[in-house]
C-alpha cells in the first residue's frame, strides 16, 4: 500500500508537470494505454466476498488460480498477434491461435483428470478476414492516420487503392444531424458511447448514402473496437474516441478530405473445432457447461474468463468421487459466435444433434464473461476524463430457465446472492447474448454475463478481470449445479419452445 | 425471498405480455420488469435483493451499526422534501436552505442528536444573502399546429430570469454542441439545443451555445426516462434549463422536421431575509482532541442519497459513538449537520463560518469526516444487450470516490482504504487528489479530511428515492467509517496534523 501511494504521488506530481504543456487526460494515477493499472496492484487491491459458513467446500475454487488461466488464454492471442497479425487479432475461429486454444484447453481438460477428451473438428465457410486497412484524413496540407479504425466485422472491402472521399460530420447520427446535409458518397462521422441511445446512426448514414461510415465511440481514450457486422453495403469502422476527436476538429475547421483503403479476403478451407471433457456421474443424466473460446484481441473476459471459470469447475468436482456426482458432466470449449453467419458451427452442429445430446439434460450452463472489473465512464468530479476502475466486479445480467422454471431460477439468484455476486435485479426475458441464445429453447439453461467498457476491445485484458469476481461466480455455478442436482429431471425438462429464432441463431 | 422471488416472476410475465401489446403500438422502452415512473423498483423489493457484506471476524462491535435502521433516516429526511413540494413548491423543492423544507429538518437532526444521547444539541443559525428562487417556468415548442409542453425544464441554478410574458425563439439543433455541431449555424439569438450525458465528453456545449449568441439554451440529458435534473449555475448570461430525454427526443424529432418555435417564460424572485442553519451536536471524550464528522443536510428534490444518506449514516455514527463509554471516547466528537452548498455563491455560509473560526475550532482537530452520498444503488445506463432502454438495477452499491488526507498523510489514507476493503465497501483504485466535490472541499487543506462520495446517474434529480439508497451501502461505509474513527484514535495528532496549505485565489466547487 505504502509504495503504492508513494507512486501514485509521484505520478500526481508528473502530471502536474504535463498540466503546463498540454490539458491532461488523467490526474489520477491510471495509465494511459492498457493496461489501466498493473495486475499487481488490482490483484492486491480487490475485495473478496467471505466465503459464508456452511460453504467451505466450494473454498477449493480458488480465483487467483482462475486468473492464471485468463492470462494463459490472453498471452495465446498475443502471440498470434506478435506473428504477422497486428490488426485483426485474438483467438480467432480458423486461425494459427484457435489451434492453440483448443489444444490448450484439451490439456487443461486432462490433466484435471476429465475423461474422453477430444477436440472435434468442423469445417468453416469462407472466413472474413481483413488483410489491411488505413483511414487518413487531409485538410489544410496536415494528413493524420486514424490508427483505432477497425473495421466492422463482415464489412465489404473497398477497391484496391483505396477511395478518396469528402467528410462529413453527423455528430449523433439522427434525423436531425443530417437535416441540410448532403452526405452521399461521402466519408460521414457519427458519434456514440455505450449508454447513450442507439440512435441507428450507422444504417442511418448508409440509407443516406454514405460511401464509408465511422462510427466514433466515445469511450475515454483511443481503443480499437471490433464491432460485429453493420449490416449496410457501405463499409462501416469504429473509431476510438481520440481519433473521433482529432476528425471532429479538422472537419469544424474545414473541408476535409478521406482516404480510405480496406483489404479482406474470405479465407476458405479453414476449421474450428468443439473440445470435449466429460466427469462421469452415477447416472446417464447429463449437466453441459460450455464456454466459448474464441475473442477478439486478448479477450480476457470474453470469453477467457469464461472458459476460466469452466476449468474452476472442472477440476472442482474432479476431485469429487464419481459417487457424489449425480450427473454426468460434459465440458465443452465452444467454438465461438463472433463470426456472424460464418461462425457459431459448433453450436450449430449441437443443435442439430440435440436428439442425442440432450435427451436427459438437468442443466446446459453457459459460462459466458463471469467477471469484469467494475469501471465507470467519466464519473461525475472524477479528476480523469477516463475510464475509473474500482475494486470490485460488475453485477451481471442473467438468464435461468425462464419464467417456467420458477426453481432454478430461484437456485440460481440464490446461490449468486450467497457468493456475492450482483445480479441485474430481474432475469432477463430470454438468455442476455451470448451462445445461450441456441440452447435455451430446449435445455434448462442458465447464463450470466458482462458487456461492459472494454468490451471487444484491445483494453480487454487480464488486468480487468477480477480474480475476485472469478472465485464468487465460479462458487455460485458449483453451488447452482449442487443445487439442480437435488431437483428430479421432471423439474427443469420443459417443452421445446417454438419461438422464432434470431438472425444469427438459425 | 420466495415471495419476493414469485412476484418478481409475475411482474416479468405481466411485463413480457404488456409489452408485446404494447409493442404494436409503440416501442416500449423496457421489456423487463422496471417501472417507468420512480422508484424503478419497490422499497421492499430492493431491500430483500441487496447483498450484505458478512461483518469480518474481530468486527463483530460493528455489528450494531445497522443499514435498515439508518435506512429509515433516509426515507424521513425524503418525506421532509416531499412535504415542501406539497405545500405549494410543485417544481423547485427538496430541502432547500431558507425555505420550511429546511426548518423542519434542521428541528429533525436536532432531535435525533438529543435521542442519541449527545450533549450540547443546538441549531446554530445564520443570515443568507438572497435567495435564487424560480417562482415558475415554461417551455413550449410548437410547429405545424402542434405544441408540446416539456415538463421535465428545470432551469439551471442561478440562470437569469426571461422577460415577464417569456420569450418566442426559433429553436436550433446543435447536437453534441461541439464546434463542429455550430459550424454553419446561426443560433444567435434562438433557443438551442444541446445534447448530452453522464459519462459522455464534456463538450462545453452550454457555454459554447451561449457564446455563439443563444437566448435560451436547453441541455437534453440523455439519461434513460424523462429525469428533472437540478443543475449548478451554467455560468452564462442566457438561462440555461435541463431537459429529461423523452423531452429532448420530442423536441429533436420536431425540428428535424422543420421550422419549431419554442415559448420559454421563467419568473424568478431573489428572496431576501432568510435564515439557514448548522445543527451541532458533541460526544465529549477523553481528551479536548476532537474529531469532526458532517453531513450537509440540504437536498434538491428527495435527495435520498445526496444527502439523506450522508445525515443517516453521521447518525448511525453518532448512535454507534454515543454507546460507548466516554473514557473510551479517546476524542470529543463533534456532528455537525452542515446548511449546504448547492447554492453557489449565496450558499455554503455555514462552512465559510467555520473556515473564519478555525482557530478556535480546529486547533486541536484528529479527523473532519465529511460523510457525503455513502451509499448509491448500482446502476448501468442501457447496459449492452440488456432488454430495457432504462437504468437497469443491481442489488449492490456504488463503488466511491475518495480522499483521505492526500499524499502527506499516508497512514490515514491507508487506513481508509483498508477500512472500505475490510468492510466489503468498493472504492476506486486511487484517491483522488483533492476531496471529491462537496464540503470538504474548505477543510481539507487545514485538517486531516476524510471524504467519499457517489454522484451517479440519479444524482439531483427527481429520481433520487430512497429506493436508490442501498442500505446494505449505508451500513458497510458507516462501519467503516467507524473503523476509521477508531483507527485514526490510535494515532497521535502529530501523525495527521500537517502546516495548512495556502488555499487558491479561486476554487469552484
Amino acid at each position: 500500500m505504502k509504495k503504492t501511494l508513494i507512486a501514485s504521488a509521484a505520478l500526481c506530481l508528473m502530471t502536474a508537470n504535463v498540466q503546463a504543456q498540454d490539458k491532461p487526460r488523467s490526474t489520477i494515477a491510471q495509465s494511459l494505454t492498457p493496461p489501466a493499472l498493473s495486475q499487481q496492484r488490482v490483484t492486491d487491491g480487490l475485495i473478496e466476498f467471505p466465503l459464508p459458513k456452511g460453504e467451505e467446500k466450494y473454498r477449493a475454487i480458488d480465483g487467483k488460480k482462475i486468473h492464471q488461466y485468463v492470462v494463459d488464454l490472453a498471452n495465446i492471442s498475443l502471440s498470434y498477434r506478435d506473428a504477422g497479425h497486428p490488426k485483426f487479432w485474438g483467438r480467432i475461429i480458423g486461425t494459427e491461435s484457435d489451434r492453440q486454444t483448443e489444444e490448450y484447453l484439451a490439456g487443461k481438460f486432462r490433466a484435471a483428470g476429465l475423461s474422453d477428451v477430444r477436440i472435434q473438428h468442423l469445417d468453416l465457410p469462407p472466413q472474413w478476414i481483413p488483410q489491411s486497412w488505413d483511414v487518413a484524413l487531409s485538410a489544410g496540407g496536415k494528413t493524420i492516420h486514424l490508427n483505432s479504425a477497425q473495421p466492422d466485422y463482415d464489412a465489404k472491402p473497398l477497391p484496391q487503392g483505396g477511395v478518396d472521399l469528402d467528410a462529413v460530420y453527423a455528430g449523433l447520427g439522427t434525423e436531425a444531424d443530417f437535416a441540410g446535409k448532403d452526405v452521399r458518397g461521402r466519408a460521414v462521422f457519427v458519434y456514440s458511447q455505450l449508454g447513450a441511445p442507439d440512435e441507428g446512426a450507422v444504417k442511418r448514414a448508409a440509407d443516406k448514402g454514405a460511401a464509408v461510415v465511422f462510427e466514433v465511440s466515445m469511450l475515454p481514450g483511443n481503443m480499437r473496437y471490433q464491432a460485429y457486422p453493420s449490416g449496410t453495403d457501405a463499409p462501416a469502422f469504429t473509431v476510438g474516441n481520440d481519433d473521433g476527436a482529432a476528425a471532429r476538429e479538422m472537419l469544424a475547421a474545414g473541408p476535409v478530405k478521406a482516404h480510405v483503403t480496406l483489404d479482406i479476403q474470405k479465407v476458405p478451407n479453414l476449421k474450428t473445432a468443439l473440445v470435449w471433457g466429460t466427469l462421469p456421474g452415477q447416472t446417464d443424466e447429463t449437466i453441459y457447461i460450455t464456454a466459448h473460446k474464441d475473442g477478439w484481441f486478448e479477450g480476457a473476459s470474453d470469453n477467457a474468463g469464461g472458459v476460466a471459470s469452466m476449468l474452476g469447475l472442472a477440476e472442482y468436482y474432479a476431485k469429487l468421487p464419481k459417487s457424489q456426482r449425480r450427473r454426468t458432466m460434459i465440458f465443452i470449449g465452444l467454438d465461438g459466435h463472433h463470426n456472424g453467419t460464418d461462425g457459431a458451427v459448433g453450436a450449430r452442429w449441437l443443435r442439430a444433434n440435440k436428439a442425442k445430446l440432450f435427451a436427459k439434460t438437468a442443466l446446459f450452463l453457459n459460462d459466458e464473461h463471469p467477471s469484469t472489473i467494475i469501471t465507470q465512464s467519466r464519473p461525475r468530479y472524477y479528476p480523469g476524463d477516463e475510464l475509473a476502475w474500482a475494486n470490485s466486479y460488475m453485477p451481471l445480467q442473467w438468464y435461468a430457465g425462464g419464467p417456467t422454471r420458477p426453481e432454478l431460477q430461484k437456485i440460481a439468484w440464490s446461490a449468486f446472492r450467497e457468493f456475492g455476486v450482483p445480479l441485474a435485479m430481474d432475469p432477463s426475458p430470454q438468455p442476455p447474448a451470448s451462445d445461450m441464445g441456441f440452447f435455451y429453447r430446449f435445455t434448462p439453461g442458465v447464463d450470466s454475463s458482462e458487456y461492459h467498457s472494454y468490451f471487444h476491445t484491445d483494453w480487454e485484458t487480464p488486468e480487468a478481470v477480477p480474480w475476485t469476481g472469478l472465485e464468487a461466480t465460479t462458487r455460485a455455478f458449483a453451488k447452482i449445479i449442487d443445487g439442480v442436482n437435488k431437483l428430479p429431471l421432471s423439474a427443469l425438462q420443459r417443452p421445446e419452445d417454438n419461438t422464432p429464432l434470431g438472425p444469427y441463431e438459425e | 425471498m420466495r415471495k419476493t422471488f414469485v412476484c418478481g416472476v409475475s411482474i416479468l410475465a405481466l411485463a413480457v405480455a404488456g409489452t408485446a401489446f404494447a409493442e404494436t403500438a409503440e416501442k416500449p422502452r423496457s421489456t423487463i420488469a422496471q417501472s417507468l415512473t420512480p422508484p424503478a423498483l419497490p422499497q421492499a423489493r430492493v431491500t430483500d435483493a441487496l447483498i450484505e457484506f458478512p461483518l469480518p471476524k474481530g468486527q463483530e462491535k460493528y455489528r450494531s451499526i445497522d443499514g435498515k435502521k439508518m435506512h429509515t433516516y433516509v426515507e424521513q429526511l425524503a418525506k421532509i422534501a416531499d412535504r415542501y413540494r406539497d405545500a405549494g413548491h410543485p417544481k423547485f423543492w427538496g430541502r432547500i436552505i431558507g425555505t420550511s423544507g429546511e426548518t423542519e429538518t434542521n428541528e429533525w437532526l436536532a432531535g435525533k442528536f438529543r435521542a442519541a444521547g449527545l450533549s450540547d444539541v443546538r441549531i446554530q443559525p445564520f443570515d443568507l444573502p438572497p435567495q435564487w428562487m424560480p417562482q415558475n417556468w415554461d417551455v413550449a415548442i410548437s410547429a405545424g399546429g402542434q405544441t408540446i409542453h416539456l415538463d421535465s425544464a428545470q432551469p439551471d441554478y442561478d440562470a437569469n430570469p426571461l422577460p415577464q410574458g417569456g420569450v418566442d425563439l426559433d429553436a436550433v439543433y446543435a447536437g453534441l454542441g461541439t464546434d463542429a455541431d455550430f459550424s454553419g449555424k446561426d443560433v444567435k439569438g434562438k433557443a438551442v439545443f444541446v445534447y448530452s450525458q453522464l459519462g459522455t465528453p464534456d463538450m462545453g456545449a452550454v457555454k459554447r451555445a451561449a457564446a455563439h449568441g443563444a437566448a435560451v439554451v436547453l441541455e437534453v440529458s440523455m439519461l434513460p426516462g424523462n429525469m428533472r435534473y437540478q443543475a449548478y449555475p451554467s455560468g452564462t448570461d442566457a438561462p440555461a434549463f435541463t431537459l429529461g430525454h423523452d423531452d429532448g427526443v420530442k423536441a429533436r424529432n420536431m425540428i428535424a422536421a422543420g421550422p419549431v418555435k419554442v415559448h420559454v417564460s421563467l419568473d424568478v424572485q431573489k428572496v431576501p431575509n432568510l435564515k439557514t442553519a448548522m445543527v451541532w451536536g458533541t460526544l465529549p471524550g477523553a481528551t479536548d482532541e476532537t474529531i469532526y464528522v458532517t453531513a450537509h443536510k440540504d437536498s434538491w428534490f428527495e435527495g435520498a442519497s445526496d444527502n439523506s444518506s450522508g445525515v443517516a449514516s453521521l447518525l448511525g455514527l453518532a448512535e454507534y459513538f454515543a454507546k460507548v463509554p466516554k473514557a473510551q471516547r479517546h476524542r470529543t466528537m463533534i456532528f455537525v449537520g452542515l446548511d449546504g452548498h448547492h447554492n453557489g455563491s449565496d450558499g455554503g455560509v455555514g462552512r465559510r463560518w467555520m473556515v473564519q473560526n478555525k482557530a478556535t475550532l480546529f486547533p486541536k482537530t484528529a479527523l473532519f469526516l465529511n460523510v457525503e452520498h455513502p451509499a448509491t444503488i448500482f446502476t448501468q445506463t442501457r447496459p449492452r444487450y440488456y432488454p430495457g432502454d432504462e437504468i437497469a438495477w443491481a442489488n449492490t452499491a456504488m463503488p466511491l470516490q475518495w480522499y483521505a488526507g492526500g499524499p502527506a498523510r499516508p497512514e490515514l489514507q491507508s487506513i481508509v482504504w483498508k477500512a472500505f476493503k475490510e468492510f466489503g465497501q468498493p472504492a476506486v483504485f486511487d484517491p483522488s487528489p483533492a476531496p471529491p466535490a462537496g464540503d470538504g472541499g474548505p477543510f481539507f487543506r487545514m485538517l486531516p479530511t476524510v471524504s467519499a462520495s457517489e454522484y451517479h446517474s440519479y444524482f439531483h434529480t427527481d429520481w433520487e428515492t430512497p429506493e436508490a439508497v442501498p442500505w446494505t451501502g449505508l451500513e458497510s461505509a458507516t462501519r467503516a467509517y467507524a473503523k476509521v474513527i477508531d483507527e485514526v484514535n490510535k494515532l497521535p495528532l502529530s501523525a495527521l496534523q500537517r502546516p495548512e496549505e495556502p488555499q487558491p485565489p479561486q476554487r469552484s466547487q
